[in-house]
């Protein structure tokens, strides 16, 4: 049985392997499309960053007061230029910041320099799906605050009556825990849509694919049971799935120096500390996942007559992984029971090796329930490969 | 020696199929009460047209498929109880059984050699034999997808014997072949039966069915009509031959299903 379960393996994976255009494509390909596009990405997004911090925000004010022109310049002395006017022109303010020519305006109501029964009012006006006009939005809030705080001082007398509270802001995370927040948001999400796109690319084509071109039958008239040719292909298939995977693992952590504002920023390269341990129980997990990605393709593919049908029936699984992994990015299960729903406790464990927040426990149970669900997809690939019906176009 | 006892094989229809076979029927019986024998050192074709179940007949005595009812003893093993010593006992090669087109032949044989529980050394002498009987040895290294389809069919061939099966199904075995390598086939078809294996063939080729087979077995509808030596049959029908034999057999089982 084991020789036979090799003998199929071999042949599978030498074809992946031997065929330079097929190992290019599954192997190679991943990773450097990720790194470029990742790196790509990464520049474009710091791009933008560098773009807003670079740009001077123009606010048009109405009847400022001559003290938040003065807050304003000692605050943003070249970051912000005010624009003044008068209240007769509102209208064509509302309009300059509509087409952008504007980041924000501000209408000033009422005596900021006396007290009166009536209270001035500031209208701030900013415009919400242009950057530029948010992060004004922004920066006229700091002036305005300092400003508060002056007229308050002005009023009090003393500036010092004005503090009722100090605040320190302190964070006791690591620098290595931070890094690892920032990765682990997206990262786990992107390592399950590689492997499960690793084993597709492949999948489909090793069963419905060989039905399709009538080469399995030729196999099905050996004396090799049935079970030993399902075995011999999903296991091959797990070990390309993963190897694609890594290859676009790879990739990610090529580009990082180039791409970690994707990840959210704030870390450098040298912050992330992985090791050993880490990897190894990375690559555990990956196995896992990739073995039951790898039942749910082969038991799919073996349902199909050929490669087309294959591809139309693994389309709605890949959205449902899809879905799975998204939910993932917004946090963990409270307690144990997400880790044994198979695949979800996987990729939750992989976010929680990169996050430093494994526990072996959650990680054992997401093992379990995954090798439970792949021994089910397994056996019902095996009945396939028995059945008579499902056999028929083979 | 292959046995064959009335065995009987129904397939459930598509809707597709219904459609296109025009019936309203879910099922349809592709096979009825089939028995024959096929001793060693004998060639025995079945004969039919298209959709007789003479395709059907040899994918279960392949262990492809197994029949509702009935049993096929193959060598002394019951195809649906022992379907592994089946296999290693026989060989089926069809028209849609393919080489994988990523390998080359060397290696495809070395594959199934091994499947076939085969050693290295029997392999290699196996090899030997069977690439110098249909010329492989010239494109043993190329792969099987830049090969003509002489080659491919010459390949199947030789894969489907890799481990000397005493019994030998094809199933059409000179379909879409060019003279000359159908010539090779039927050729080597006689030197299996000269060295006292099984052969089993269908076809709906008359002359075929005429210069190989020793008996024939005439198939229509999933029935077996009429079997026994060609000379027999033509007694039997008083025709001049096979074809005006087999037309007359035709015309009486259509007159015995319109009259049912």
């Amino acid at each position: 049985m084991k020789n036979n379960i090799f003998t199929i393996m071999k042949k599978e994976l030498r074809r992946v392997f031997f065929d330079r255009k097929l190992a290019v494509a599954v192997f190679l390909m991943p990773g450097l499309t990720i790194a470029i596009m990742y790196s790509l990405m990464g520049g474009m997004i710091q791009k933008m960053g560098d773009d807003a911090s670079e740009h001077v925000a123009i606010v048009r004010t109405i009847d400022a007061p001559e003290q938040f022109i003065e807050t304003a310049s000692l605050i943003f002395p070249d970051e912000m230029d005010i624009k003044q006017s008068k209240a007769t022109d509102v209208e064509d303010s509302l309009a300059e910041l509509e087409e952008g020519n504007v980041d924000a305006l501000l209408i000033f109501e009422g005596d900021f320099t006396q007290d009166s029964e009536k209270l001035p009012v500031i209208k701030k006006y900013t415009n919400s799906i242009k950057d530029f006009s948010v992060s004004a939005g922004y920066m006229v809030d700091a002036v305005i605050d300092s400003m508060k705080t002056a007229v308050l001082a002005e009023k009090l007398g003393d500036v010092e009556k004005t503090r009722v509270f100090d605040i320190t802001y302190n964070d006791v995370a690591k620098a290595e825990e931070k890094a690892g927040k920032a990765i682990g948001m997206l990262l786990p999400m992107l390592l399950t849509v590689f492997l499960f796109a690793g084993a597709m690319q492949v999948g489909m084509d090793t069963i419905a694919g060989e039905k399709e071109r009538g080469t399995l039958s030729t196999m099905l008239l050996t004396p090799v049971n049935r079970r030993d040719i399902a075995l011999g292909k999903m296991i091959s298939l797990s070990i390309v799935s993963l190897a694609s995977c890594l290859s676009s693992l790879a990739g990610v952590i090529l580009s990082l120096p180039f791409s970690n504002t994707i990840f959210g920023g704030g870390f450098s390269i040298s912050d992330l500390t992985y090791g050993a341990p880490e990897f190894l129980l990375l690559i555990m997990q990956m196995l896992f996942l990739s073995l039951s990605f790898v039942s749910i393709i082969c038991l799919l593919s073996t349902l199909a007559r050929n490669i087309k049908e294959a591809g139309g029936y693994i389309a709605p699984a890949y959205m449902v992984i899809l879905v799975i992994s998204l939910s993932t990015i917004f946090g963990s299960p409270e307690g144990s029971w997400g880790y044994f729903i198979p695949m979800y406790g996987n990729i939750i464990s992989i976010k929680n090796i990169l996050t430093f927040e494994y526990s072996p426990l959650n990680g054992l149970f997401a093992v379990i329930a995954t090798l439970i669900f792949a021994a089910v997809m397994t056996l019902l690939m095996v009945r396939a490969f028995r059945s008579e019906r499902m056999m028929k176009s083979a | 020696m292959v046995s064959v006892k009335n065995i009987t094989k129904t397939f459930v229809l598509s809707r597709k199929q219904m459609k296109m076979n025009g019936t309203n029927d879910r099922t349809k019986t592709a096979v009825s009460d089939v028995t024959f024998q096929v001793e060693p050192g004998e060639i025995f074709g079945l004969l039919g047209p298209n959709g007789a179940g003479k395709t059907t007949t040899l994918r279960c005595m392949s262990t492809l498929i197994n029949p509702d009812s009935g049993t096929i003893d193959v060598e002394g093993f019951d195809t649906r109880k022992d379907s592994g010593e089946v296999r290693k006992r026989l060989c089926l090669l069809t028209n849609e059984l393919k080489a994988d087109p990523n390998f080359s032949a060397d290696y495809l044989f070395d594959f199934f050699g091994k499947l076939h529980g085969m050693g290295k050394e029997e392999i290699n002498r196996r090899k030997e034999y069977l690439f110098k009987e249909f010329g492989i040895d010239e494109f043993a290294g190329i792969k099987t997808a830049d090969m003509s389809s002489g080659m491919k069919q010459k390949l199947s061939i030789a894969l489907s014997l890799v481990h000397d099966p005493s019994v030998i199904i094809f199933d059409e075995p000179t379909n879409g072949l060019d003279i000359i390598t159908a010539r090779t086939v039927t050729d080597y078809l006689k030197k299996l039966r000269d060295e006292g294996k099984t052969v089993i063939i269908s076809t709906h080729i008359m002359t075929v069915a005429e210069k190989l087979c020793d008996r024939i077995g005439l198939i229509m509808d999933g029935r077996i009509e009429a079997m026994g030596t060609l000379e027999k049959i033509l007694t039997d029908t008083g025709a001049p031959d096979l074809d005006d034999a087999f037309f007359s057999i035709y015309k009486k089982t259509r007159e015995i299903s319109h009259e049912e």
